[in-house]
């Protein structure tokens, strides 16, 4: 566990290297076809099928409002389990590539930025910095929660 | 809830479950010792879990409860009404305990007060009748039982002329030098009356000068022979110093020579034991010939009949029970083994132990011990060859009620016939499967041991997100492999040989998803038994007497539908026993029998669950309901109804006939709870009325709740499932069908029937782009009588679907009640019918 502790599976979105602690990663899948849910907001791709059990899977690419979301060989969905307030919930992640797990020191990771227009801030829980580059290192209990997905209904219905 | 806790309650559940059992078991008077010990295991097992969990309150009452239990298995005591009664209590404040604790997890919400003091007072009338029992034991038993002679000489006596009498002196507690006393009252005795017997025995004088007379009682008791009246004996002991009491009672011949009897059958009885231990080692380890059994029959039988006192019962009870078992050995082809003889002479060694020291009989290992060798006879002995009627039973062509109805006949008609014969004669079996029946009757033994394994076999608690898993992963696996067939297909690689193989993969899953199902499902027999429950109650309440048949309680139900269903079939035996069945009398002046029939009979059929309540009462009165309904404003007063729609009058909330409301039914919310509850499950009630004769309620419920019927549909680009059991029908509209409202295609025209439409785009809250008209394919949904027409694109497929809930992520949509995974392996989502007709304002 001790090994463990620091590593992160990071990812790439456009050209932003992302990070997620490697304990909250279930496993990594290829695309597959996703069943759109009407009604729901848009980084909300629908749900998909793994392996009997029905998941939602939500678009970072939509859900950081970063333009240009196309589907390639090299897209994958990172299955991550949260906590919430009613027990573990399994997502799916899209993201355009899955690269590595780094090991990053805790004296290597900064606290997040106070600065910008703080929108998406929150759902960082720092920012580690290996060799030359920067990852922002994910919370990802709170890339969707369920308050989220409520005022989102709310709007539409 | 943590896991401990879960789990106490599960293992309370599950012993709830047997004591039910065990309780309807006595009630049908199938009262053995197996049963009363497995009420006291369910007793002591809660007990023990409970004092772990630190409820002492349930751990009070289940104390108090084994003590009683534990005093009928000795027996020591019969199984009262009284205590059947509070053992009812005790399952009644079980089934409080598990919903109190399951919502508050403690047990300060339990009030024991009520219970527990029923129980000590059904606990405290034992004990004092059992004390009476034995100080009466105690006179006669030490003064003249086991004593031939004496008993003999006071028989000569009387008829000299003399008189017996039993007396009984009580010194005050402070009295002192009591042997002195003692001797005085002897001195006193003597000269009236001659001293028989005594306790403490009379000294010889010399003991009492030489001080060897110790006594150290408060009491003596003594049998005296005398010409004279013993009234001035009497007086002159009571001017004795420090004497209290003295009482005197006359001892009748009759005793005297009962008890002669006894002791006389009692040395007949040891004679036949000897003889009977003759008997068994002459078979030696050979089998036991006809004659030997013959002879063995004769000499239990002249035990289980021979006069024996109260305190003997046991032995006569084991005899004649070793005689039905010999005579089934007689019957059946099954020979006594040398084991068997040995078992037996195990028997009679403890008959003969208990005769011997008839005072012994309440030593509970004794009983035990007997009780063990008796069963193993009986086993043993048991025909092995089970009774037509059973067999004939099990494989379905005839009821508990046929049979009794065949046996009736059979001893009021047909004396010469065998019970075979007379069922085929009242036509009630056909002679081609009573054939077949015999033949297996022929078929012995090995079923036996096999009944007897399955009950060895037991059980493994499987957490149900277990089986979940495992239904999903198998129906994943479904999925692949019909994925992998077309994949092989296309790659052009599919020759016979491969085509094999994957059928009968496929086949092989479909089996293991089949049996995975079966692992959700529970036999309903819990479910209906409590009913037996709920109708004896009403009846008694309602003072009519009520007889409950239950037929297929084997019948397997999901297990989440096994809970669900008993609410709407408690209201359902509520209703027969209110409504349907008459009072005694009014049976009586209708030739009925005076005790109604409930039956309920569950089967299966056609992946459904069918559960029929049917009363032979008065049936639904026609006239009565309309008169009702279009009291209550349900029905027009001059409009021609026709039966059935008549009865679905019972089916609208607020309907009942009852004029007055009692505890039991009249509140009118019966029948529509149970339509509305039944529904939920997937379910329907149909009605079958009988007038003057009672009628039949059939439900009828999909086997698996998971899986329902969907119609698969494309519309706004998606694949969604509408379940089909809200469908009425499918309808492909033209041009002339539309209605048009305020510009806008809104309803179309079916039939005589105006339909609202309710547009997918507004159902999905998206914008609407289209003209109303340009699907043609409409869906029309029905739900509480109410209609809806839902355009689609395509109709695509109607299939057998897993139901799965969506996340909570998904907690805002309301439009679909779930989704479910389909053949390719996709996802889609199931619509909410309701839902529909909210968003169509309906």
């Amino acid at each position: 566990m001790a090994i463990q502790q620091n590593k992160y599976l990071s990812f790439v979105l456009e050209n932003e290297t992302y990070g997620i602690h490697i304990l909250k990663v279930k496993e990594i899948i290829g695309m597959m076809p996703i069943t759109h849910v009407p009604r729901m907001p848009d980084f909300v791709k629908g749900v998909i099928n793994l392996r009997g059990k029905i998941i939602p899977v939500i678009d970072l690419r939509l859900k950081f409002s970063i333009p240009g979301s196309v589907y390639s060989d090299r897209t994958c969905i990172i299955v991550v389990e949260m906590d919430c307030e009613n027990g573990k919930r399994i997502n799916g992640l899209v993201v355009d590539s899955v690269c590595e797990v780094l090991a990053i020191a805790e004296e290597n990771i900064e606290a997040p930025p106070t600065y910008g227009d703080g929108i998406e801030q929150e759902i960082l829980t720092g920012i580690g910095k290996v060799k030359d580059k920067v990852i922002m290192l994910l919370d990802t209990d709170k890339v969707l929660t369920t308050n989220e997905i409520k005022a989102m209904s709310r709007i539409e219905g | 809830m943590n896991e401990i806790l879960s789990g106490y309650m599960e293992d309370m559940k599950d012993n709830l479950l047997i004591l039910n059992d065990a309780l309807i078991k006595i009630q049908n008077s199938q009262q053995d010792a197996e049963v009363v010990n497995s009420i006291f295991r369910v007793a002591h097992t809660i007990k023990g879990n409970s004092a772990a969990m630190n409820f002492m309150k349930i751990e009070k009452v289940m104390h108090t409860m084994e003590d009683i239990l534990q005093e009928v298995r000795s027996g020591s005591r019969e199984l009262s009404g009284d205590i059947m009664r509070v053992l009812f209590a005790c399952h009644d404040f079980l089934e409080d305990c598990i919903e109190i604790i399951s919502s508050t997890e403690s047990d300060h919400g339990l009030n024991i007060d009520i219970l527990q003091k029923k129980l000590e007072q059904v606990k405290a009338g034992n004990i004092s009748s059992q004390k009476e029992k034995r100080d009466e034991d105690e006179v006669k038993g030490t003064l003249y039982s086991e004593n031939l002679e004496l008993l003999k000489i006071i028989e000569e006596n009387y008829r000299r002329g003399f008189n017996v009498y039993r007396m009984k002196v009580t010194f005050s507690p402070d009295c002192v030098m009591k042997a002195v006393r003692a001797w005085l009252v002897f001195e006193a005795v003597d000269g009236h009356a001659s001293i028989f017997n005594s306790k403490p025995e009379r000294p010889s004088e010399e003991a009492f000068k030489n001080g060897t007379f110790n006594f150290e009682g408060n009491e003596m008791q003594m049998l005296l022979l005398t010409e004279k009246d013993i009234e001035p004996i009497v007086e002159d002991i009571k001017n004795l110093c420090e004497v209290s009491d003295v009482t005197f009672q006359q001892i009748n011949l009759e005793e005297v020579r009962a008890e002669l009897g006894r002791v006389e059958t009692e040395k007949e009885i040891l004679k036949i034991i000897g003889d009977v231990g003759v008997h068994i080692l002459g078979t030696d380890n050979r089998e036991a010939d006809h004659r030997i059994l013959e002879t063995l029959i004769d000499h239990f039988k002249r035990i289980a009949s021979a006069e024996l006192p109260e305190e003997c019962k046991l032995i006569k009870t084991s005899a004649s029970e070793l005689v039905k078992a010999l005579n089934e050995a007689m019957k059946g082809t099954h020979r006594l083994t040398g084991e068997d003889m040995e078992i037996m002479a195990f028997v009679c060694k403890d008959l003969e132990i208990s005769l011997k020291t008839s005072g012994m009989l309440e030593s509970k290992e004794f009983q035990e011990k007997l009780d063990e060798h008796l069963s193993i006879i009986k086993s043993r002995c048991e025909n092995p060859s089970p009774r037509i009627g059973d067999i004939l039973r099990k494989k379905g062509l005839i009821s508990d009620r046929d049979i009794e109805e065949i046996l009736h006949k059979q001893k009021s008609d047909h004396q010469d016939l065998k019970f075979g014969q007379v069922a085929v004669k009242e036509n009630m079996v056909s002679a081609y499967d009573m054939l077949q029946a015999l033949k297996e009757q022929e078929r012995i033994p090995e079923k036996k041991e096999s009944s007897a394994a399955k009950t060895e076999s037991g059980f493994v608690r499987v957490p149900v997100g277990k089986v979940d898993n495992l239904m999903d992963m198998l129906s994943e696996l479904l999925i692949l492999n019909s994925q992998l067939e077309q994949r092989t297909s296309e790659t052009g690689i599919y020759d016979i040989g491969t085509q094999t193989i994957l059928s009968r993969t496929a086949k092989i899953i479909k089996g293991v998803q089949s049996l995975s199902m079966s692992l959700r499902m529970v036999e309903i027999k819990s479910t209906l038994h409590r009913l037996t429950r709920i109708a004896r109650d009403a009846a008694t309440e309602l003072d009519k007497r009520v007889v409950v048949f239950i037929e297929g309680d084997d019948t397997e139900i999901d297990r989440s539908a096994a809970e669900k269903i008993f609410d709407p079939l408690m209201h359902l035996v509520r209703n027969a026993v209110s409504h349907g069945i008459e009072g005694v009398r009014e049976r009586m002046e209708k030739e009925k029998k005076p005790d109604g029939q409930i039956i309920i009979k569950a089967y299966s059929k056609r992946g459904n669950v069918y559960i029929e309540v049917s009363d032979d009462g008065k049936g639904m009165d026609i006239h009565r309901i309309l008169k009702k309904a279009v009291d209550l404003g349900m029905a027009k007063a001059h409009e021609d109804y026709s039966e059935d729609e008549i009865i679905r009058f019972i089916f609208l909330p607020g309907f009942s006939t009852q004029e007055k409301i009692n505890s039991i039914s009249g509140r009118g919310v019966g029948m529509n709870v149970v339509e509305e509850e039944i529904k939920k499950v997937g379910g329907r009630v149909e009605v079958q009325n009988r007038p003057g004769n009672g009628c039949t309620f059939t439900l009828r419920i999909p086997m698996n709740l998971a899986v329902v019927n969907g119609t698969i549909v494309e519309v706004c680009e998606g694949r969604y499932i509408i379940p089909t059991l809200f469908i009425k029908e499918f309808f492909i509209a033209d041009e002339s069908h539309w209605v048009s409202m305020q510009g806008k295609a809104k309803a179309i025209r079916l039939r005589e029937h105006v339909i609202p439409v309710l547009q997918p785009e507004k159902f999905f809250g998206e914008e609407i782009n289209r003209a109303g008209k340009d699907r043609c394919e409409l869906i029309i949904v029905e739900l509480e009588q109410k209609l809806l027409a839902f355009p689609v694109d395509k109709i695509v497929a109607r299939q057998e679907i897993v139901s799965k809930p969506l996340g909570s992520e998904f907690g805002g949509i309301e439009f679909a009640s779930g989704a479910s995974i389909l053949g390719d392996g996709v996802v889609s989502l199931i619509l909410d019918v309701e839902d529909m007709f909210k968003k169509a304002g309906l």
